[in-house]
């Protein structure tokens, strides 16, 4: 592959991110320089130690903090430094977020669940929104359920609802925070295949902060964390 | 903005009991407001239309002249002098002299509608009951009716050949009480020695108690000899096309007439300041009720905010904006005032109804049977002007503070 392709298909590159929590005599380093790309179509497992940085560093990448040294380019365009409305528009058409516990919002139905990310990007119109959102719901195991209010549905059956919403809008980046963690074994492997059928059938590239051992291995690359840097890489 | 509204919408009705409360604040403190200020206006101009019916809009009345006098100056020998005149103010020369003259200089202002010249003085009425001490006014009728309101204020009896016949006479309702006099009774008026006869054609009431205990309507001709004035008029009374420019118009027939001319703003403008005092006070106690109906608003959206904060970070991390946010907790409580404001409106006009219905028996300063309101839609417009800005102030902190959630410190603070 050429070094001009290469850099095409890189979706994610970090470069020097650091990151410090706390003031004064409680500052702490929480990432250390850390150097990262990730490619079209990756799935890429982030394991570690609790307190290694593994979330802070998913949370930077999400543009949902910043951080205090280096660079994020997602899509080639650099975003740490940019402001909050254009970070907050790139997260609404770039990234999808699956949380450990479903994050959904419980005063709306499974489908009014996909099409507040879809409503706010604008890209398709009322109808074709619908379409694609109970086709999704559907495709995860949940077209009989499109209307029910999120907290009419079982555990798994919301982690399905929150990986759809993270689908949505089509974006060339997932990250998942321990999007098993709260789940039992057989929910746990659905939402493993559901991640891993989304790669290959969408082509985002999936980063997973996990403690799960099967999650990680499932998936392209895996790399351990520890005290804020990469310690090794696997895949 | 729909979007936004539509998730305003869904957050404010899971919180709909919490909101109830406020609703109803927001709902009695519009009603109320619109209530109060219904009253004291209804009042506030009943009273005023009294007046205009009474003693009229605008009364010409005491003749002025400038008083000059002078002060001569000697020069040090003693052997030159000057004058020098000095201004020193303003003499009154009670009553209105050579009427026709100034009438017909009254009728060249445009804005007026009638004159009615009037000679009053007081007299002693007796019947065969009692004597008490009366107001004689000696008016021409058919002038009269222009200027007042005496047409409708006829309880019994009739005006129409009033000005035909000399011995009519028109009296108050408490006055034909005290003397107890009814239509066709005999009516003696005593002044300075000499006493004449009437007859009671028509008993009035204006509901002004000073009035309906002392006025009684004679000719004007009668009045003369009865007061013994042969010439002049104790004042002109003038109806306006707009009464509310009497001000204006008294200054400029000040200046033309060289008469005292005294508008009504002017001659009642302590009872219009306490029915004004007693408006605003209404307004600001019923604007502490919205004020506090807001501050429960305010209590529900900060909770709310404290409660969703993770929500809030979920919209956030999917792209939602601060100014979506914020729009968003804006908009619930733009949506409580909307529902309330409303509410409160159809509230105020079954009260105000119900309160214009209740029988109430006042006399005194205006006659009424029932309470006065006065249906003004710039009451309900002024009700959803502070409804507006203080539910809508109300709810702009807990906005702000919603949008400056940061979504990563909410998340993080959630991850096990």
């Amino acid at each position: 592959m050429s070094e001009t392709s290469t850099q095409k298909s890189v979706v994610l590159q970090t470069r020097q991110l650091t990151r410090y929590l706390g003031d004064g005599a409680n500052r702490q380093l929480v990432l250390d320089a850390l150097d990262l790309d990730l490619h079209a179509g990756q799935t890429c497992a982030v394991v570690g130690p609790s307190g290694c940085g593994k979330s802070t560093l998913l949370y930077l990448l999400g543009l949902l903090d910043r951080p205090n040294e280096g660079t994020i380019h997602v899509q080639n365009r650099e975003m740490a430094a940019a402001d909050d409305t254009a970070r907050t528009a790139f997260r609404n058409e770039h990234i999808g977020f699956v949380f450990q516990f479903h994050f959904l919002l419980p005063e709306f139905t499974a489908l009014e669940n996909l099409l507040l990310p879809m409503r706010k990007l604008g890209r398709w119109g009322d109808e074709e929104m619908r379409e694609r959102a109970t086709e999704l719901l559907t495709r995860f195991g949940l077209g009989d359920k499109v209307n029910r209010y999120t907290n009419q549905l079982s555990g798994g059956e919301q982690q399905r609802v929150a990986v759809a919403r993270a689908l949505a809008n089509e974006p060339t980046l997932i990250l998942a925070d321990e999007p098993t963690g709260n789940l039992d074994t057989r929910n746990s492997n659905n939402v493993m295949e559901l991640l891993q059928e989304a790669a290959h059938a969408y082509g985002p590239s999936i980063l997973i902060v996990t403690h799960n051992p099967e999650l990680a291995q499932a998936c392209d690359r895996l790399l351990t964390m520890r005290d804020g840097r990469f310690e090794s890489e696997q895949g | 903005m729909k979007l936004n509204l539509f998730i305003a919408w869904r957050l404010l009705w899971a919180k709909k009991r919490a909101m109830g409360m406020s609703l109803a604040g927001i709902v009695c403190g519009v009603a109320f407001f619109v209530l109060t200020q219904a009253q004291t206006s209804g009042f506030e101009d009943f009273f005023i239309r009294t007046i205009w019916q009474t003693r009229g809009p605008l009364r010409v009345q005491d003749k002025y002249q400038a008083s000059v006098t002078e002060m001569v100056a000697r020069s040090s020998d003693g052997k030159g002098s000057f004058a020098i005149p000095l201004r020193e103010g303003r003499q009154y020369v009670p009553g209105v002299h050579e009427p026709e003259r100034v009438i017909e200089a009254v009728w060249n202002f445009d804005a007026v509608t009638g004159v009615s010249g009037v000679l009053s003085g007081n007299v002693t009425a007796t019947s065969g009951f009692r004597s008490e001490t009366a107001e004689v006014m000696g008016v021409k009728m058919s002038d009269h009716v222009t200027v007042s309101g005496v047409a409708d204020q006829i309880r019994y009896g009739d005006i129409t050949t009033f000005d035909e016949d000399p011995q009519s006479a028109v009296i108050g309702s408490i006055l034909a009480e005290r003397l107890n006099l009814d239509i066709g009774s005999e009516l003696l008026l005593k002044n300075a020695g000499q006493s004449r006869r009437y007859e009671v054609v028509a008993i009035f009431e204006t509901g002004v108690r000073d009035y309906d205990k002392s006025w009684v309507y004679i000719q004007q001709r009668e009045a003369r000899q009865l007061l013994n004035k042969m010439d002049g008029l104790t004042y002109l009374q003038v109806n306006l096309r707009d009464n509310d420019k009497a001000p204006q118009i008294a200054e400029q027939m000040k200046h033309a007439l060289w008469h005292d001319v005294d508008s009504w703003q002017e001659s009642e403008r302590v009872w219009l300041e306490v029915f004004r005092a007693l408006r605003v006070s209404s307004g600001i106690t019923m604007s502490i009720i919205i004020l506090i109906a807001g501050l429960g608003m305010f209590n529900t959206l900060a909770i709310i905010v404290m409660e969703r904060q993770r929500d809030i970070a979920i919209l956030r991390s999917m792209g939602y904006r601060r100014s979506d946010v914020a729009q968003i907790f804006l908009l619930q409580g733009a949506l409580v005032c909307a529902v309330g404001t409303v509410l409160g409106w159809i509230f105020a006009a079954v009260l105000t109804y119900g309160v214009e219905n209740l029988p109430i028996r006042i006399r005194g300063i205006f006659a009424t049977d029932h309470f006065v309101v006065k249906w003004d839609p710039m009451h309900y417009v002024l009700a959803g002007v502070v409804t507006v800005i203080i539910v809508l102030g109300a709810s702009y902190i807990p906005a702000r503070k919603a949008a400056r959630i940061e979504p990563g410190d909410i998340i993080r603070g959630t991850s096990a």
